[in-house]
């Protein structure tokens, strides 16, 4: 047997695939009317004409989210290759990754204590605001 | 030729375009008409009709669609990203169809003494063993993730807000939903001690050997993962990224012609995937009482309709609701599952 007999297949499929869709998007290019004009051009905001750049900074829990999914997303894959073999690896096996699942589920409860989950305005950002609204 | 297992070369070509060509026809005709079923079936949950002017019942409308939208110029907005702009569209939608090359779809069949297994990434030597990427579940996880580059990168690279703001909220829903997903197979794993599809699939045969009726946290595991799947490929009732009463089209908001076409070719052959997945993994693949390449297709198809029934059913969710769902609800219930399956095995085994 030779590892690179199953994955030629893929690896011919991949190539085939890329090659019909940019196939299809050059058709379209090539089909399609061009008549443009600097209005059709404007990025579209509900009729407004746009002010300013869209490359805009991004909410902090966007970033957190990421960095929350590459903590727990290279964990998995932990889990993952316990999983392929834990019947091989028996009781011993079983008792590590439950420390290993326990922690993760104490950082990720750590994460809810301290609010790291939640979406919106926190309680004190809409306490002040109903403040300045004079409520 | 050594490097293409024993068989004769030739035989092992055939086989592999003929394999490679059913399949990428079987998903670009499903895709095609996945639209119109869709249309159809909402159509008729709403009390109304539905596409029904071009050809019979409607029945060549998406061919007339795709025409059009062939014959659409093609908007690049004067200050967007020229080359990201043009390469999302083929980002987004590749993954999509090859993800589909480490499915079985069937039974290996025989033919001149050869036998073929029905699945891209697979060959049988001269001996009838098959051999197929032993890592089958790691490469769909890995195609998945790959997906939200696509929709980050059409986002980020058309320069306008709307757009930014759909491929902001379509990132961190799918990375935050791949987690829960990726965690509720791991269960699957356990049960199959095995990454490769083919070996899942032949651990299924018989009604109750399906894996989500193997025992009750295989059972959530299951609705789980397909629930996951649902919000990693952004349908409704987790299609936030393209919520249009607050973000125009989201995404693709800037795209026009072909390029649309492209995304929302995506969602669709994303759809394909993930009920083919759900099905090798959780519904016994190709065993049921019909021939094997029909019993797939018609649970692949089951679970599409269970899509498009639960698009015409829910409404969408806020946001902060649907990240609390992912973090607060499906991922801790997911690593209690593991546990608990472990538990389970090694009590009955």
């Amino acid at each position: 047997m030779s590892p690179f007999a199953e994955l030629f297949p893929l690896i011919v499929y991949t190539i085939a695939t890329v090659l019909i869709i940019s196939g299809l998007l050059l058709a379209a290019w090539w089909l399609g009317a061009k008549t443009t004009s600097r209005n059709k051009e404007m990025p579209y905001e509900s009729g407004v004409i746009p002010s300013g750049s869209a490359r805009r900074p991004l909410s902090v829990p966007f970033y957190l989210i990421a960095i929350f999914f590459i903590v727990f997303d290279v964990e998995s894959a932990f889990i993952f290759i316990w999983a392929a073999v834990w019947d091989q690896l028996g009781m011993a096996g079983l008792l590590h990754i439950t420390f290993f699942i326990v922690a993760l589920l104490l950082g990720l409860a750590w994460l809810w204590l301290k609010g790291g989950l939640e979406w919106g305005p926190t309680k004190q950002v809409r306490g002040s605001r109903s403040e300045e609204r004079g409520l | 030729m050594d490097i293409f297992g024993d068989i004769p070369w030739y035989i092992y070509f055939a086989a592999m375009i003929l394999k490679v060509l059913v399949a990428f026809v079987f998903v670009l005709l499903t895709v095609a008409y996945a639209t119109y079923a869709e249309r159809k079936l909402i159509g008729f949950m709403q009390v109304r009709i539905g596409p029904n002017r071009t050809g019979p019942i409607g029945l060549l409308q998406p061919i007339a669609d795709g025409i059009k939208l062939f014959f659409k110029e093609e908007i690049i907005p004067a200050q967007a990203s020229k080359f990201a702009f043009v390469l999302a569209p083929l980002v987004a939608l590749v993954p999509a169809f090859i993800s589909f090359a480490v499915i079985p779809f069937g039974d290996s069949i025989q033919i001149a003494g050869y036998k073929f297994p029905l699945q891209i990434a697979a060959y049988a030597d001269k001996a009838g063993t098959v051999y197929d990427l032993n890592i089958g579940v790691l490469y769909i996880l890995a195609m998945a993730s790959l997906g939200v580059y696509g929709i980050v990168l059409a986002g980020w690279s058309s320069n306008s807000k709307y757009s930014l703001l759909g491929g902001l909220r379509a990132s961190a829903q799918m990375i935050s939903y791949e987690l829960a997903a990726g965690l509720a197979i791991v269960c699957v794993f356990m049960v199959s001690q095995s990454l490769s599809l083919q070996a899942i699939v032949a651990d299924q045969s018989g009604l109750f050997g399906w894996y989500i009726f193997r025992n009750p946290f295989l059972f959530v595991a299951g609705i789980i993962f397909f629930i996951c799947s649902l919000a990693e490929i952004n349908r409704t009732p987790f299609d936030l990224p393209e919520a249009e009463t607050e973000l125009v089209s989201g995404f693709c908001t800037e795209y026009s012609s072909m390029k649309y076409a492209m995304f929302f070719m995506a969602e669709y052959a994303n759809m394909v995937t993930v009920c083919a997945v759900m099905t090798t993994l959780f519904l016994g693949g190709w065993h049921g009482p019909l021939p094997s390449v029909l019993n797939f297709i018609a649970k692949v198809y089951v679970l599409m309709f269970v899509c498009m029934w639960i698009r015409a059913t829910y409404p969408r969710y806020r946001y902060d609701q649907l990240m609390k769902l992912g973090w607060k609800v499906f991922l801790p219930i997911t690593l209690f599952l593991i546990m608990g399956n472990a538990i389970w095995m090694t009590l009955f085994k």
